[in-house]
């Protein structure tokens, strides 16, 4: 459940950028940062492992400006993919309000996919969420490697393997060359909002 | 009950301000300049797996890894330079399969560095032999060094007692770079070892091999 001041009339989301392991989530928000921070302000915060591997998680606080009379301000958070670090994966999902899955397309990562989903259920089912529930965007990332004639998994392919039951919006992407970035963290911000006013109705 | 009027209201400026604050000066698109392989490249399929071994070790990777660099190195019999590539990557391959998470942090850095130049060399194909073996032995200087890194680790962790079996075990690179040299050179006859000479050395009145050294000749 977002954080609501209602006496500063102040509003803060949290958004958790999940998926398995060097599948570019902190590269999403590097992208966000480099190329909107000066718009949103804010600074980004990586913790990162030898080999540049995401050891707790990043941090991207930013401010979206007042909304219906609030100031909404949107926290941007990723995990670490790797399998053994679930229990900081849990930890950053706590309090979570909206959640964007970005998928690995390169072929031998279907199995991780598949995998990190199942955790990201399991996860969210240990602070009583239904991932049915919550706000959750698809993205489906390294579509740039199809210019590089790199093999991936076919986008119809990740939407049966993920999202035949769950249905939610998704992008076929690019997080390095910065392709539905910006897309998906709209979608993703416009359908916690709602859910937000929606619980707060 | 909601206020649909009201909702819609602030739904829209929602997605105003979004649209204010993520538009984008230049549309980033796939079709920005990026480098493209031709078309039936040899090396696409052990792209993709290399960037997945860089994640996780999994035995379905490792497998194809080793499977695909098997098949180039029939593709590519005739190629010295190239054969030597693929061995070293087969090297790294087997050596982070035993070692799995244990592995040297350096070998999938070693396995990435070396599959690109590996993979900038096939696809520049004019260039000349000597530029080749220029590459090809900036790659083989670091992997000779990663291999002195894992054997000095595993000295100064279990000290030199007794180290001669754990190390010759322990060091798959080593072992699988004598076993496919040797095995290359009495097949192919391409690769000849000129020298094997085990180091040996006394501590305590117990002799123990510390490496294997193989010097090779490329005819190339």
């Amino acid at each position: 459940m977002a954080f609501v001041n209602l006496k500063k009339k102040e509003i803060q989301a949290k958004i958790v950028y999940y998926g398995p392991g060097r599948g570019g989530k902190t590269t999403n928000l590097e992208y966000i940062y480099q190329n909107f921070g000066d718009r949103i302000g804010g600074k980004m915060v990586a913790i990162k492992t030898q080999g540049d591997r995401t050891l707790f998680f990043d941090f991207f606080p930013f401010d979206i400006g007042r909304i219906n009379g609030y100031q909404v301000k949107v926290q941007l958070y990723t995990v670490p993919g790797q399998i053994k670090y679930n229990a900081t994966r849990r930890l950053v999902l706590n309090g979570v309000d909206g959640i964007v899955f970005v998928a690995d397309a390169l072929i031998g990562q279907r199995n991780s996919n598949i995998m990190s989903l199942k955790n990201l259920y399991t996860n969210l089912k240990h602070y009583r969420k239904n991932i049915f529930k919550v706000p959750l965007v698809f993205q489906y990332n390294k579509m740039d490697l199809l210019q590089k004639k790199v093999p991936l998994l076919p986008t119809e392919m990740l939407e049966k393997d993920l999202n035949q039951q769950l249905k939610r919006p998704s992008f076929a992407a690019s997080a390095l060359v910065g392709t539905n970035v910006a897309a998906t963290l709209k979608k993703i911000i416009s359908m916690t909002a709602a859910s937000i006013k929606s619980s707060l109705n | 009950m909601i206020d649909n009027n009201f909702e819609d209201s602030v739904n829209v400026e929602v997605e105003e301000r979004l649209d204010t604050i993520f538009k984008e000066d230049n549309n980033a698109s796939l079709n920005e300049e990026l480098e493209s392989y031709p078309d039936n490249y040899p090396l696409i399929e052990l792209k993709s797996l290399v960037l997945s071994l860089e994640w996780e070790i999994t035995d379905e990777v490792i497998t194809d890894f080793l499977m695909h660099i098997n098949n180039l190195i029939k593709f590519y019999h005739d190629d010295k330079v190239n054969l030597t590539f693929l061995q070293i990557l087969r090297s790294l391959g087997k050596y982070i399969d035993a070692n799995r998470s244990k592995s040297h942090p350096d070998s999938i850095k070693i396995l990435h560095s070396t599959f690109a130049t590996f993979d900038h060399m096939v696809q520049e194909e004019k260039k000349s032999l000597p530029e080749k073996k220029q590459l090809l032995k900036s790659e083989v200087d670091k992997y000779n060094k990663l291999r002195r890194l894992i054997i000095s680790n595993k000295l100064s962790l279990h000290g030199e007692k007794n180290q001669s079996s754990r190390i010759l075990a322990d060091s798959e690179i080593m072992k699988d770079e004598r076993d496919d040299y040797l095995y290359r050179g009495s097949e192919n006859n391409r690769l000849i070892i000129s020298q094997q000479q085990f180091i040996t050395k006394k501590t305590g009145g117990q002799n123990y091999h510390i490496q294997p050294v193989l010097l090779i000749i490329l005819y190339l």
